[in-house]
């Protein structure tokens, strides 16, 4: 047998097997293409969700912020909603501000940052901090993982995951008196993108308890203070300190939340 | 030479007709009289469904025993669904009686960890320094003596990486943030399993999941960044350091997960003080001086936030399970 015969029939013998392995292939369960439950409660299909909200920023330097709000979404089907969720923002001193308190006893805002010679105690100088007055997102949100858990074999309920994605506002403030072009960085409406996830955990049918982290994405500045050591004015371009628009940084606002949510109509369909 | 090739090629195709039949006499027994209804089988096109058969062509419900007449008292063994478990040895779908195997009342736990050992590799970020940041490489190795019970040891490496805070803070505040790198961490740990359960992907994929707890104990390598870049660094090379986290498996094959967590690792870690000779040696080298702020340093209780991520590989890459299906 020539080595050409030998290769052509290796040929047909890898054939046949691609063809018994498919014919095998070819058998199918009952299962095979069916939902993985049946009976299932739709919990999310066709409802709206309601509930207040709770946030806590988690990435901020200077002033951290508790945003309480609500949430609102309406499911269009079991995997995609659309909806929103705004809080207003209480602000509090994050360790790194009590810790830059307690060095600076005094006036330790010297002229140095105040061109016009005055002295600042710190706390004067805190009022130029920005802070998160109001901030939330509109967003799409997709659901592709829903179960139940048992907790120590005594709780049931059910659960789902999702990821969501929009555009994220903001409002900023400060509570300076001063200079306006102070007012120029640390105040005002900001917008950009928002994405995060989070975890229902239904407790009844109507009832959920929530918990979700996302990332609110704006130009800010925490301090009040020069970013670019006035290198970004062509015509001063001298180090000396300026404030002005470019003295904002597109900067990363992660919250984490918990929520609890209602879910109208009350009443539930069951899946096929 | 013509009629070699003829032979072969007569040969091939008798062996594809051999290799090819068995699958399709499965297919010819599944469709049978006594065969549960598949997509192929609903009916001619305008027939009413059989009862219990959906008019979509989908699979009907399992025949259910009928109400307890008392004709019926005893229901048929062919009317009732096996619905308890049935040992099998492997695939059963050849079979219309047993084709209903592909449906068991109580799943089996998914997958078995007793007497195996996990491997991870891992990747790891702290979470609540906006100073400084760290990543860090490392592994870990567990061995499970039960199926929630595991005890194992970790390591990891970090890499630092200073934020833009800490220029700020100098350039805003005149002041110099006190910092320390993190060099290396390892542990001896403990892990619990406390939950575990499945979850659709789309009502349609199955995928199974646990929850575990773990807590330990270890040792950290530190190293000080000098606020002045004229002193010298020192170093806290074991400082005791205890982890406590949670995280969760999600298990893709029987011998891998990927596996996400939060850990925070409490370290009993010393920070610099004020620099300089001291007064009873004011012309000291820089070693002793750095000795000096080494003997004087702070001692702080740090939480240090991480997330881990990573891919768990158990060996033995397989298991067996001891009950009925």
């Amino acid at each position: 047998m020539t080595t050409t015969a030998r290769i052509r029939i290796a040929i047909c013998v890898g054939m046949a097997l691609l063809t018994a392995s498919a014919s095998a292939e070819e058998r199918k369960s009952p299962l095979d293409g069916q939902p993985a439950i049946r009976h299932r409660w739709e919990m999310r299909k066709g409802r709206f969700e309601l509930g207040p909200s709770v946030g806590f920023s988690i990435n901020r330097a200077l002033r951290q912020a508790i945003l309480v709000g609500a949430k609102l979404e309406y499911h269009l089907n079991d995997w995609l909603s659309l909806g929103a969720d705004f809080g207003y923002g209480i602000n509090l001193d994050t360790g790194l501000t009590t810790e830059l308190k307690n060095q600076c006893e005094g006036t330790c805002m010297g002229p140095a940052y105040y061109p016009d010679g005055t002295e600042k105690s710190f706390d004067a100088h805190k009022e130029r901090f920005s802070n998160i007055q109001l901030a939330g997102d509109v967003r799409v949100a997709f659901t592709p993982i829903s179960g139940k858990m048992g907790l120590f074999s005594k709780l049931f309920v059910g659960y789902d995951l999702y990821a969501f994605a929009g555009l994220g506002l903001a409002l900023m403030s400060n509570k300076y008196d001063g200079p306006s072009e102070i007012d120029g960085i640390t105040q005002g409406f900001r917008v950009g993108p928002a994405f995060g996830f989070g975890m229902h955990l239904f407790m009844t049918k109507y009832f959920s308890m929530g918990v979700e982290i996302k990332d609110i994405a704006f130009s800010d500045n925490e301090s009040g203070g020069d970013l670019t050591r006035g290198l970004s004015d062509d015509e001063l371009r001298d180090g000396t300190i300026k404030l002005d628009k470019d003295d904002k940084q597109f900067s990363n606002h992660w919250f984490v939340g918990i929520n609890f949510t209602f879910f109208l109509p009350a009443g539930v369909e069951m899946s096929r | 030479m013509t009629i070699r090739r003829c032979t072969a090629a007569a040969l091939s195709w008798v062996l594809v007709l051999v290799l090819a039949a068995p699958g399709a006499f499965a297919q010819e027994e599944a469709g049978g009289d006594e065969a549960l209804p598949t997509e192929d089988t609903p009916g001619e096109a305008g027939e009413a469904p059989a009862e219990g058969q959906p008019a979509d062509g989908l699979p009907g419900e399992p025949p259910t025993a009928p109400p307890p007449t008392d004709d019926l008292l005893k229901p048929k063994a062919s009317d009732v669904a096996p619905t308890t478990p049935v040992l099998t040895k492997g695939p059963t779908r050849g079979d219309s009686q047993e084709t209903w195997k592909d449906i068991v009342v109580i799943p089996r736990k998914s997958f078995l960890k007793r007497y195996r050992v996990e491997l991870m590799p891992y990747f790891a970020t702290t979470m609540n320094d906006n100073i400084i940041q760290h990543v860090a490489l490392g592994g870990e190795v567990n061995f499970f003596l039960t199926d929630i019970l595991s005890i194992g040891v970790a390591g990891h490496y970090y890499f630092k990486n200073v934020l833009d805070q800490e220029f700020y803070t100098r350039y805003h505040f005149h002041r110099v943030p006190s910092l320390n790198k993190y060099k290396y961490t390892t542990t001896l740990n403990f892990a619990y399993v406390p939950i575990y359960g499945k979850f659709t992907v789309f009502n349609q994929k199955i995928m199974h999941y646990e929850v575990f707890a773990t807590a330990g104990v270890g040792i950290s390598g530190t190293e000080i960044i000098p606020r002045d870049y004229r002193f010298g660094a020192f170093s806290n090379p074991f400082t005791l350091t205890f982890p406590v986290g949670m995280g969760g498996r999600l298990f893709l094959t029987d011998w891998m997960a990927v596996q996400v967590a939060m850990r925070a690792y409490v370290l009993l870690d010393k920070f610099e003080p004020s620099r300089g000779c001291p007064a009873s040696a004011p012309n000291c080298t820089d070693e002793e001086e750095v000795e000096y702020a080494k003997d004087n340093a702070s001692t702080d209780i740090v939480n240090n936030m991480m997330v881990t991520f990573g891919f768990s590989f158990f060996l033995p890459t397989s298991f067996k399970y001891t009950t009925f299906r």
